[in-house]
């Protein structure tokens, strides 16, 4: 081959390769880019006077002086809201018994919009869901909300070949030549002094239960779950895989019975996690009878199972990794094998085994199908670190998905999915971070 | 000690007597030496089937230095670590015939290698400290044999690295990482941690080949500064290094102990061909 094509040949790879490390980034990027913009929202947000009252009410949290003066100033405006509506009511009982059955339904779907912008009006019972204690407590979704007030959703069915279309009626013309007509722009100027809304830094969404299935509140049962059951596989599988490490490494004879357990070992790591999970409630529930009914203990016990085959591939080769010289050094001073194992392959194994310990760790906090069967609820709160051995938990990883597809209010809680996600990812980054620090620091340590 | 060895003992004091006729005059002094302290019979290593060193018959002195000379892959190496059994660590391997320290048998089945590394220290081709402190790794064989006193390893410590001539260099940085010193320090680490356990023989594994001239000189003179005080052993490629620092040498061809001979005596008047062709360098 001559040096042009040579050349020619070596540009083309490199190309290559920059492009679909280009293509990897790309890909990457949509994933990570909408869950950061939308999971900081969770966090960061313009809160409305509802969101404070929520804040104050449910989590004995902020001002109480200022909240009353906001509270009274919202009222101001909205009193003129209320005093529209008690006219027409009054106004509705004068009509004419059909042009009656012909508001009444139209002015229910407005009191309703109403409801759920600014929140209980005056005369309604009390609530009992506490979603329906509140007005919308985020600006954009109150925006949303003041738009289904101010149109009506109507369906173009007329074109039978094409998909009906959708579209917009403001509700105002509909009740044109009544009093309530004046509701609408009133609203639509006034809705910001009726919410109040400004910046807010909602740090309790990190630290605060969940209120109402995640209507309000944060994700800290769901934090807390995931530390437990990840902390929880690695104190079973960490020790336990350290120590087939060095079994396989320095204690086993290479022979039929030894390739068995490799490939064995090898095996497991391929198994699908979902089979994990299956395992673990057959196993470990009904058949060890850990807990009752899930728990994070039979949770802990299925995922560390399923990091095990990891850490002790990674434990494996941080010891064959071990320079010989070490072993023959030690052994030649008059050391025992147990000996040299304990100081010198082990702490010169240390990095290694931490890395693949760290990674597992955070394999171990991000899987969801071993903890479906095993230990995982939708909602719940936090629960002690006594409750671990008989109570179920929630977690980031399933409740992730169960919030997102199971939840009966799916579409409106969309910031807590995403603030849920950022949380996944930002623990499982962070752990994959300090492993790569750790791993420098010590191997800084042994190189002196 | 069993007849065959108490034996062995007294034909080879006889020969002593004519082979010291060899050496140089200011190697004849050396202190309550004399004595075989390492006996091999029919001494064979096998890996495998392959027969690595066959039937060596040798006594090596006490207090002497003893270099082991030969073409590579010629089983010398092989010999020098079957002493300590670090041949062990090759599943493969296996020996007959008799290899006996301080007359007892080296592969008895009731023979606690452990003990026995104890006692024959051994020194690798290539500097191995353990990536931890200096004093660490001094203290790391004393400390594995029951002294966990700070006063009593520190004074250990200082003791090996002076006799080891490193501690000029060392001293005020004990904590230090040891993987920071150069090759030649590395090396003589390595003699001071061995020296630290105290045993009796030195077993020396191409100790130099890694290292500069500078450091090697170096390496040879503690060699000689040690001289008299252990048995040591060395396995060499470099025959003026065999020349300059021992006493007895043993030349070994294709797993045979072709000539073992008073230094001075095989260098200048070598008994057998083979010897002198490969001193010569008609082959290597």
């Amino acid at each position: 081959m001559n040096l042009g094509t040579r050349k020619i040949l070596d540009r083309s790879f490199t190309a290559l390769g920059i492009g679909s490390i280009v293509i990897m980034a790309l890909a990457l990027m949509i994933v990570i880019v909408p869950i950061v913009t939308n999971g900081i929202g969770a966090l960061f947000f313009t809160g409305t006077v509802e969101h404070r009252k929520m804040l104050f009410h449910e989590f004995k949290r902020g001002d109480s002086q200022k909240l009353t003066e906001e509270s009274a100033s919202a009222e101001r405006y909205r009193a003129k809201v209320y005093e529209m509506l008690s006219g027409f009511e009054a106004e509705l009982e004068t009509m004419a018994p059909e042009k009656k059955r012909e508001y009444q339904p139209k002015y229910t779907e407005v009191r309703t919009a109403l409801q759920a912008l600014l929140g209980p009006l005056p005369g309604d019972p009390e609530p009992m869901l506490t979603r329906f204690k509140y007005g919308q407590t985020r600006w954009e979704k109150a925006e949303a909300k003041l738009h289904d007030l101010l149109y009506e959703v109507k369906w173009d069915n007329s074109d039978p070949n094409v998909m009906s279309k959708e579209y917009f009626v403001s509700r105002a013309i509909s009740f044109e030549g009544t009093s309530l007509v004046k509701l609408f722009p009133y609203v639509e100027n006034n809705i910001s002094k009726m919410l109040l809304p400004e910046f807010t830094f909602y740090w309790g969404f990190i630290t605060d239960s969940s209120v109402d299935s995640h209507f309000f509140g944060g994700i800290w049962p769901e934090i807390q779950g995931t530390f437990f059951l990840a902390v929880g596989a690695m104190l079973f599988a960490f020790p336990l895989g350290v120590i087939a490490a060095v079994y396989f490494t320095e204690y086993a004879r290479p022979g039929f019975f030894n390739s068995m357990l490799r490939s064995a070992n090898s095996t497991l790591a391929g198994v699908p996690s979902i089979v994990f999970g299956m395992f673990g409630l057959a196993f470990f529930i009904n058949t060890l009878k850990v807990s009752e009914s899930k728990s994070v203990i039979a949770g802990a016990l299925t995922l560390a199972i399923m990091i095990l085959p990891t850490i002790i591939r990674a434990a494996e080769e941080a010891i064959l990794a071990v320079p010989k010289t070490y072993r023959e050094a030690s052994l030649s001073l008059g050391s025992t094998k147990w000996n040299t194992i304990v100081t010198v392959i082990l702490p010169a194994a240390l990095p290694g085994i931490l890395t693949g310990g760290v990674i597992s760790l955070g394999r171990a906090a991000g899987e969801t199908a071993p903890i479906i069967f095993t230990a995982a609820v939708s909602v719940g709160s936090a629960i002690g670190l006594a409750d671990v051995f008989s109570s179920p938990t929630p977690a980031l990883s399933w409740n992730i998905y169960n919030l997102a597809s199971e939840h009966e209010a799916a579409a409106q809680i969309r910031h807590v999915q995403y603030g849920m996600a950022l949380a996944l990812v930002s623990i499982v980054l962070l752990l994959n971070l300090s492993a790569i620090v750790l791993r420098a620091r010590i191997s800084k340590k042994l190189k002196g | 000690m069993t007849d065959d060895a108490s034996q062995n003992l007294q034909s080879s004091s006889v020969k002593r007597a004519t082979r010291e006729m060899y050496l140089p005059p200011e190697r004849k002094i050396v202190a309550g030496g004399g004595t075989p302290h390492i006996v091999a019979k029919e001494f064979s290593i096998y890996y495998g089937e392959f027969e690595a060193v066959k039937k060596v018959s040798a006594d090596i002195l006490s207090k002497y230095v003893t270099a082991i000379i030969g073409p590579s892959g010629c089983g010398k190496s092989t010999f020098l670590r079957s002493i300590n059994r670090m041949n062990d660590l090759i599943p493969s391997c296996h020996t007959t015939g008799a290899l006996l320290f301080d007359g007892e048998d080296v592969y008895g089945k009731f023979t606690d290698e452990v003990l026995l590394r104890k006692k024959v220290g051994m020194v690798f081709q290539k500097p191995n400290p353990f990536p931890k402190s200096i004093f660490d790794n001094i203290a790391y064989g004393p400390r594995l044999h029951g002294v966990n006193d700070k006063k009593k390893l520190m004074e250990i410590v200082e003791r090996s690295l002076r006799k080891a001539a490193l501690w000029d260099e060392v001293c005020d940085r004990l904590d230090k990482n040891a993987l920071g010193l150069s090759g030649g320090q590395q090396q003589r680490l390595c003699v001071a941690r061995t020296l630290a356990v105290e045993p009796e023989v030195l077993l020396l594994d191409e100790p130099t080949s890694a290292l500069d001239p500078k450091a090697t000189a170096k390496i040879e003179d503690l060699i000689q500064e040690l001289r008299g005080s252990y048995t040591i052993m060395i396995v060499t490629h470099n025959m003026q290094q065999a020349s300059r620092v021992s006493d007895y040498t043993m030349f070994f061809y294709e797993g045979v102990l072709v000539e073992h001979a008073p230094t001075a005596q095989l260098f200048i008047n070598p008994k057998d061909s083979m010897t002198e062709d490969y001193i010569t360098g008609r082959f290597s």
